[in-house]
C-alpha cells in the first residue's frame, strides 16, 4: 500500500482539490502526496529540506506534473527526475492546461511519459496509466483491501 | 575589319576622309582631263580643217590645169615639212576630181579615202582625218582629203595628265595627312577623357589640359571632374544611409523578436491562467451536480448547467484567440500541401461525431496548394466546421470542396447549403468577433473567420464569399503559387 503512492504537484488549490477528487470518485485508494511547488517536489524524491530525513527508497509509483510551478517549473523537475538515478525510472504524466505545441514538445524531448489534461480527466488519466502499464496497480487496491 | 573600323572613332574618321578625298580628287581629276581632251580636240581639228582647205586653196590652180606634177610635189613639200609647234602632222595627202578619180597622192598605195567625208573627222588617238573642197571660180573641181597623224598630240596629252596626276596625288596625300592630324586633334581628348571613366567615382579623375579649354572638351571634362567628384561623395552618404538603415532594421528586428516573445508569453500566460479559474468554475460546479445533485431543485440544476456553459463557452473563446494569435506568429514553412486529402480527413471526423446526420459530401480529388501545412489544416478546419455547423438543421446537408479556373487562377471553394447570409454583411464576416447568427441558432466564438482570413492573408492570398439567406454560403479562397 505504503509504496504504491501517486505524487501530484500542483500549485493551484483548485486544480489540486478536483484531481484528488476525481481520482478518489473513480476508486483510485492510492495515497496520493500533494506538493504545491517544484522546488517541494524535488525536496519530497531526493529526501532534503522539509523532508530530510525520508526514506527515498520508497517512490511515487507516478508522478502527475504540472507545468507552470512557482519556484522551480515543471519542465525543470523534469530534468532533474531524469537526471537522477534513483528518479529515472519514475513514471512522469504532465499535466497540461493548454494545447501549446512548444510544452509538449519540450516536455517529450525531456523523457515526459504522457499527457493528461487538467484538472485531471478520468479518461486519459486511465489511458496513460494502461500505457505506462499500472493500470492493474492502481484499480485493484480497492478489490484487494 | 568591321569591328576593326568600329573600334575606334579615330579609325572611322581616317577611313572616311580618305574615302572622301580619293573620290573627289578623283572626279576632278577625270572632269578636267576630259575638258582639257575636248577643248585641245576642237583646237586641233579647226586647225587642221584649215590647213586642209590651205591645202585646197593651194592646188586648186593646179587642178584646174592638169598640172599633176606641181600638184603632187606641192603635196609631197606639205607632207614632208616638218611642223614646228603644232600637235598635228599630215601623214597622207589625197586630192581627188570631181568625178572621184584620185590626181594625186601622197600615199603609195594610192588608197581611195573614206567616203563620204565629213568636214573633219576625229578617228582615234592616232589619226585624225580632214576633207576640204577645191574650188576654182566658184566651183568645185575636186576634193582634198587629209590624214593627220596626232601622235604628239596623245603624248602631249599624257604628258599633261601624269603632271596632273602626280599633282593629285600630292594633293591627295596632304589632305588625308592633314584629315588625320584633324581627326587625331578631335578624338585624342575623347580617348584621354575615356581613359578616366573606369575611375568614376574615386574622386581622382583630373584633367588638367582639358579643363583649361573653353570649348566643347572643356565643359566636358570640368563635368566629368565633377560628377566623379559628386559620386564620390553620394557613395559616402549612401554607405552611411545604408549603416543607419542596417542599424534601424537590427534594432527593429530585435525589437520586433521581443514583443514576439512578449506575446508569446502573454499567450502562454493567458492560456494557462486565465483557464485555471475557468477550471475551478467548471469543476466545482460539476462537482456539485455530480456530489449534491440531489439536494438542488430543477432551477437550482439549470443555473449550475447555464454557469457551467458559460464557462465551457469562455474556455473556447480563450482557444479560439489563442489559435488566432498561433496563426499570426508562427513562421511559416511552406510546401506543397494537399488540400483534398486534410478536407476528407476533416470531414470523417465530423461525420464519425455525428453519424446520423443526412449529409452529401463532395470533395474533388487532388486540389493542392503551397503553403504551411499546420496553417491549412486550421484554415480548412474551420472553414468546413462551419459549414458542417450552419447546415446542421438542413434535412439534406450538401458540403462541397472544389476549385475551378478564373482568369489563369486557381479558385478553391467550399459551398454548403445551409442557413447562409445576407450579402449586405458580407464585409463583417471575417472580422474578430463578429457574427451574423445568434448564440441560441448556432453557437460560436466569431473568431474563426478572422482566422482564416489571416491564414490567407500572411500566405498573400485573397478570400471572399457569397451567400443568401436560408440557401447557403460559397467560401472563395486563392493561393498564389510560390516556389516550395
Amino acid at each position: 500500500m505504503k509504496n504504491k503512492i501517486i505524487l501530484l504537484v500542483e500549485d493551484n488549490p483548485d486544480d489540486r482539490i478536483l484531481t484528488v477528487r476525481a481520482l478518489k470518485q473513480h476508486n483510485i485508494s492510492n495515497e496520493i502526496k500533494e506538493v504545491k511547488d517544484g522546488q517541494e517536489a524535488l525536496d519530497y524524491l531526493f529526501g532534503e529540506g522539509e523532508y530530510a530525513g525520508r526514506d527515498t527508497s520508497i517512490q511515487p509509483q507516478i508522478i502527475l506534473l504540472d507545468l507552470k510551478l512557482p519556484k522551480v517549473d515543471g519542465l525543470e523537475v523534469l530534468q532533474r527526475i531524469r537526471a537522477d538515478s534513483r528518479t529515472r525510472r519514475l513514471p512522469v504524466v504532465i499535466l497540461t492546461s493548454s494545447n501549446e505545441q512548444q510544452d509538449k514538445i519540450s516536455s517529450y524531448n525531456l523523457g515526459a511519459n504522457s499527457y493528461v489534461r487538467k484538472p485531471v480527466d478520468f479518461n486519459e488519466f486511465i489511458e496513460a496509466a494502461r500505457q505506462l502499464g499500472m493500470y492493474w496497480l492502481m484499480l485493484n487496491e480497492a478489490a484487494d483491501d | 575589319m568591321k569591328n576593326w573600323l568600329y573600334r575606334s572613332f579615330f579609325r572611322q574618321v581616317s577611313v572616311l576622309l580618305l574615302v572622301f578625298s580619293v573620290i573627289s580628287i578623283s572626279a576632278y581629276a577625270i572632269h578636267n582631263y576630259l575638258e582639257l581632251k575636248r577643248q585641245w580636240r576642237d583646237a586641233i581639228r579647226s586647225q587642221a580643217s584649215d590647213a586642209t582647205r590651205l591645202v585646197a586653196l593651194t592646188v586648186a590652180d593646179d587642178l584646174r590645169y592638169g598640172k599633176l606634177f606641181e600638184l603632187w610635189s606641192k603635196l609631197r613639200r606639205v607632207q614632208e615639212q616638218e611642223d614646228q609647234g603644232t600637235l598635228y602632222r599630215f601623214r597622207e595627202i589625197t586630192v581627188i576630181d570631181s568625178l572621184g578619180n584620185t590626181i594625186g597622192s601622197t600615199d603609195p598605195k594610192e588608197h581611195p579615202l573614206m567616203q563620204p567625208y565629213v568636214s573633219s573627222a576625229w578617228n582615234s588617238m592616232e589619226t585624225m582625218s580632214g576633207i576640204a573642197p577645191v574650188e576654182f571660180g566658184g566651183e568645185k573641181i575636186g576634193s582634198v582629203a587629209a590624214l593627220f597623224d596626232i601622235t604628239s598630240f596623245r603624248e602631249f596629252l599624257w604628258i599633261h595628265l601624269r603632271d596632273f596626276a602626280i599633282y593629285l596625288s600630292a594633293l591627295t596625300l596632304t589632305s588625308v595627312a592633314f584629315g588625320l592630324i584633324l581627326a587625331r586633334w578631335i578624338t585624342r581628348p575623347l580617348s584621354d577623357i575615356q581613359g578616366t571613366l573606369p575611375a568614376m567615382g574615386s574622386g581622382t579623375i583630373a584633367l588638367p589640359a582639358l579643363t583649361r579649354r573653353q570649348d566643347e572638351y572643356g565643359t566636358l571634362a570640368r563635368a566629368i571632374e565633377s560628377a566623379d567628384k559628386r559620386i564620390l561623395e553620394d557613395a559616402k552618404q549612401i554607405r552611411v544611409q545604408n549603416d543607419t538603415l542596417e542599424e534601424t532594421v537590427r534594432r527593429r528586428t530585435v525589437e520586433l523578436s521581443a514583443s514576439n516573445k512578449e506575446l508569446e508569453a502573454f499567450s502562454y500566460s493567458v492560456s494557462h491562467d486565465l483557464r485555471a479559474p475557468l477550471r475551478a468554475i467548471d469543476g466545482f460546479s460539476q462537482a456539485l451536480i455530480e456530489d449534491y445533485g440531489s439536494k438542488l431543485d430543477e432551477t437550482g440544476a439549470f443555473y449550475l448547467k447555464r454557469i457551467r456553459g458559460g464557462a465551457q463557452k469562455m474556455g473556447s473563446l480563450i482557444d479560439d484567440l489563442l489559435q488566432l494569435s498561433r496563426v499570426t506568429r508562427l513562421e511559416i514553412k511552406h510546401a506543397e500541401v494537399d488540400l483534398s486529402a486534410i478536407a476528407e480527413k476533416i470531414m470523417r471526423g465530423f461525420q464519425n461525431e455525428s453519424p446520423y446526420r443526412n449529409a452529401s459530401i463532395k470533395i474533388e480529388p487532388g486540389i493542392s496548394a503551397t503553403g504551411d501545412a499546420g496553417l491549412m489544416q486550421i484554415m480548412l478546419q474551420n472553414l468546413l466546421n462551419n459549414a458542417w455547423k450552419y447546415t446542421s438543421k438542413k434535412d439534406h446537408a450538401i458540403i462541397e470542396f472544389g476549385s475551378l479556373k478564373q482568369d489563369g487562377e486557381e479558385i478553391h471553394f467550399i459551398r454548403d447549403n445551409g442557413a447562409g447570409f445576407d450579402m449586405r454583411y458580407a464585409s463583417k464576416l471575417f472580422g474578430a468577433f463578429q457574427r451574423l447568427h445568434t448564440e441560441d441558432e448556432f453557437p460560436g466564438t466569431g473568431i474563426g473567420l478572422a482566422t482564416v482570413q489571416r491564414i490567407i492573408n500572411r500566405h498573400g492570398g485573397r478570400i471572399w464569399a457569397e451567400g443568401a439567406v436560408g440557401e447557403g454560403s460559397c467560401f472563395y479562397f486563392v493561393l498564389p503559387h510560390i516556389a516550395a
